[in-house]
């Protein structure tokens, strides 16, 4: 059984479909990369996949279980979590605010102050940080808070939406050997990304997104060296 | 191509400097006033004649000596007691503003409902002598019916007003709140007649505290604390709690709240019910410090203000609306006697709410964001 599953997942704004006919899957401890030009619906289906908008048709299974009907809240509690696209951190609360915002619904006060000292060893910047507000700290911070936020809710699935968006490519480097580490910790993780070279470096398998349909996909290796693949993503 | 027509003199070369006059003149022309339209110059005349109006009547109320030091003191403690009133409201307004971005026009009428509902259970413990034995209690105990007839009040407004319009454009919401506005109005004027009904004296509130030659009445000073320990809960909740992290959460971005597991439903009520307990203490503090007492009608001016306290300290802004609405009573009790009689305005004492609305109209013109507040930021997809 896969840890998530899309089945045939159209979804629509308005009368406008943007989603026609996806279907993907994500199997526990992968990660799995899915790349394409802007407004190829990436986005779109990461919110489909957090139920921040229902499918038209067709279905998204967390863990073998229909996920229509369960509200955008509680998917955290099953074990799924998005880090937003432009990361979405609250500005005006503090850094150890933001991530006690990821541990919203848990009560393990211990476990809660063993993960917060797991991410502030895995991004030592948010540490030294932890009383500052969220809106004073540079973008590859604020990435990295999203990304801690996220794991305060001890994920098994870690959505990913652009992360190295708007960040010079030092800090793109340091956010993709975090996620690797993230993944080596047992985390499986779906990333949605334009920088389709750095996706497909670190992804086991990967999807290619065009204009709401999926056209490749396979593993990352393959799509690396395919022809098509490198004429549209990768530069030629 | 720029139109270089309307600027003659604009091609002649050279540096800006006193020796250029020409040049320093078509720099100063399209730096100020060709930037400005018909508008800007009479907001800028309004903005004069405002200020210089201030200038003048307080200079000349002071020239003629006409108020002791004293009397300056008591409208002071007169003002800072409105306005603890108008704060507690005001905070209603904020707290719903911040999280729905919506102005609640029915949070005047949830004001009213709880003093409204609360005065019979005031005028019963009087009757049965209860406010005599123990009147601290028997206040207390007010406050705490009028805070959950109130909030009750408040969450059945969302529920039923608001809830299902939540996914229209705002002015929807708007409308439908005008209405609820109008139709708590109405319930309580179906319930309990035209008639104004006053809240019994409380023993011990009718005398007055002599601060040298200030003497300030015991219920100004009631209605502050109260106010103030309120206030200080409020800060509390919001800052220190689990629910409040929620709710500053939510008011940030409510997509990203949602996706770290926050029941967006659950906060907006609990937003709404704090609001509303606020506003029914203040109806019950309010009872205690205006003999005139409480009627159907009694909601609308009351929450208007707070709402202009709300706008000017930054609506959205805890702090900001305790510090508008403090703002709005001292310059209300102060304003007739300060400005207005210098200037030799007759009757100035009636002119009170003419101040408040003014300051509303100016701070929108000049100031949208208020005291505290910041641009506010839509929310992108």
């Amino acid at each position: 059984m896969h840890l998530l599953e899309l089945r045939d997942v159209r979804a629509a704004y308005g009368n406008l479909e943007a989603l026609h006919g996806i279907s993907l899957f994500v199997d526990e401890g992968e990660i799995v990369s899915l790349i394409g030009a802007n407004g190829a619906g990436k986005t779109t289906t990461l919110r489909t996949i957090c139920n921040l908008m229902s499918p038209t048709t067709g279905a998204v299974l967390f863990d073998g279980r229909d996920t229509r009907g369960v509200e955008v809240h509680e998917l955290v509690g099953h074990g799924m979590v998005m880090v937003p696209e432009n990361r979405g951190v609250f500005a005006r609360m503090s850094v150890y605010e933001n991530l006690l915002m990821g541990a919203y619904q848990r009560n393990d006060k211990d476990g809660v102050r063993t993960d917060m000292d797991m991410v502030t060893g895995l991004f030592p910047r948010l540490g030294e940080r932890m009383k500052q507000p969220a809106g004073l700290l540079s973008g590859g911070e604020q990435q990295m808070l999203a990304m801690g936020r996220a794991l305060m809710t001890r994920p098994r699935l870690l959505l990913m939406d652009e992360p190295s968006m708007g960040l010079a490519p030092v800090l793109v480097d340091q956010i993709f050997e975090k996620v690797a580490n993230i993944s080596r910790q047992g985390t499986t993780i779906l990333l949605v990304e334009q920088n389709a070279r750095r996706a497909l470096a670190l992804a086991n398998r990967a999807y290619v997104m065009e204009t709401g349909r999926l056209t490749l996909e396979g593993s990352a290796a393959d799509l690396a060296n395919d022809p098509a693949v490198i004429e549209a993503y990768l530069g030629g | 191509m720029p139109d270089r027509s309307r600027f003659p003199i604009d091609d002649k070369p050279g540096p800006v400097t006193a020796a250029n006059p020409s040049r320093v003149a078509t720099l100063v022309h399209r730096l100020a006033l060709d930037r400005m339209s018909w508008v800007d110059v009479v907001l800028l005349l309004i903005r004069i004649g405002f200020i210089s109006a201030v200038v003048i009547g307080s200079t000349r109320t002071f020239m003629e000596g006409r108020f002791s030091a004293a009397q300056w003191g008591t409208l002071i403690a007169a003002g800072v007691a409105q306005g603890s009133i108008y704060s507690l409201i005001a905070l209603g307004y904020t707290l719903v503003y911040g999280i729905l971005r919506l102005i609640n026009f029915a949070h005047g009428d949830v004001f009213m409902f709880g003093a409204f509902c609360t005065v019979f259970l005031a005028i019963w413990t009087s009757q049965q002598g209860i406010l005599e034995r123990a009147p601290a209690i028997t206040v207390l105990s007010w406050i705490l019916f009028a805070a959950l007839i109130s909030m009750s009040i408040a969450v059945l407004v969302e529920r039923l007003a608001y809830k299902p319009l939540r996914n229209k454009p705002r002015l929807v919401m708007l409308i439908s709140a005008i209405g609820a506005s109008f139709f708590l109005q109405y319930t309580a004027r179906g319930f309990f007649s035209t008639a104004f009904r006053s809240y019994p004296t409380v023993p011990g509130l009718d005398g007055r505290l002599e601060l040298g030659q200030i003497a300030v009445p015991h219920v100004q000073i009631t209605v502050f604390a109260v106010a103030l320990a309120l206030m200080a809960g409020l800060y509390i909740l919001v800052e220190k709690t689990r629910i409040g992290r929620a709710m500053r959460a939510v008011s940030e971005n409510m997509e990203t709240a949602r996706l770290m597991g926050v029941n967006i439903e659950r906060v907006i009520m609990f937003t709404f019910g704090i609001g509303g307990a606020l506003a029914g203490a203040a109806g019950v503090i309010n009872g205690l410090y205006k003999p005139q007492g409480v009627s159907f009608i009694m909601g609308f001016f009351p929450g208007v203000k707070a709402f202009t306290a709300a706008v000017l300290g930054g609506i959205g802004s805890v702090p900001g609306a305790l510090i508008g609405g403090l703002l709005l009573g001292i310059f209300e009790a102060l304003g007739p006697n300060l400005v207005l009689t210098g200037l030799g305005i007759p009757g100035s004492n009636q002119l009170k709410d003419v101040i408040a609305f003014l300051m509303l109209v100016l701070i929108l013109i000049f100031r949208p964001q208020g005291i505290m507040g910041e641009a506010i930021k839509e929310e992108k997809a």
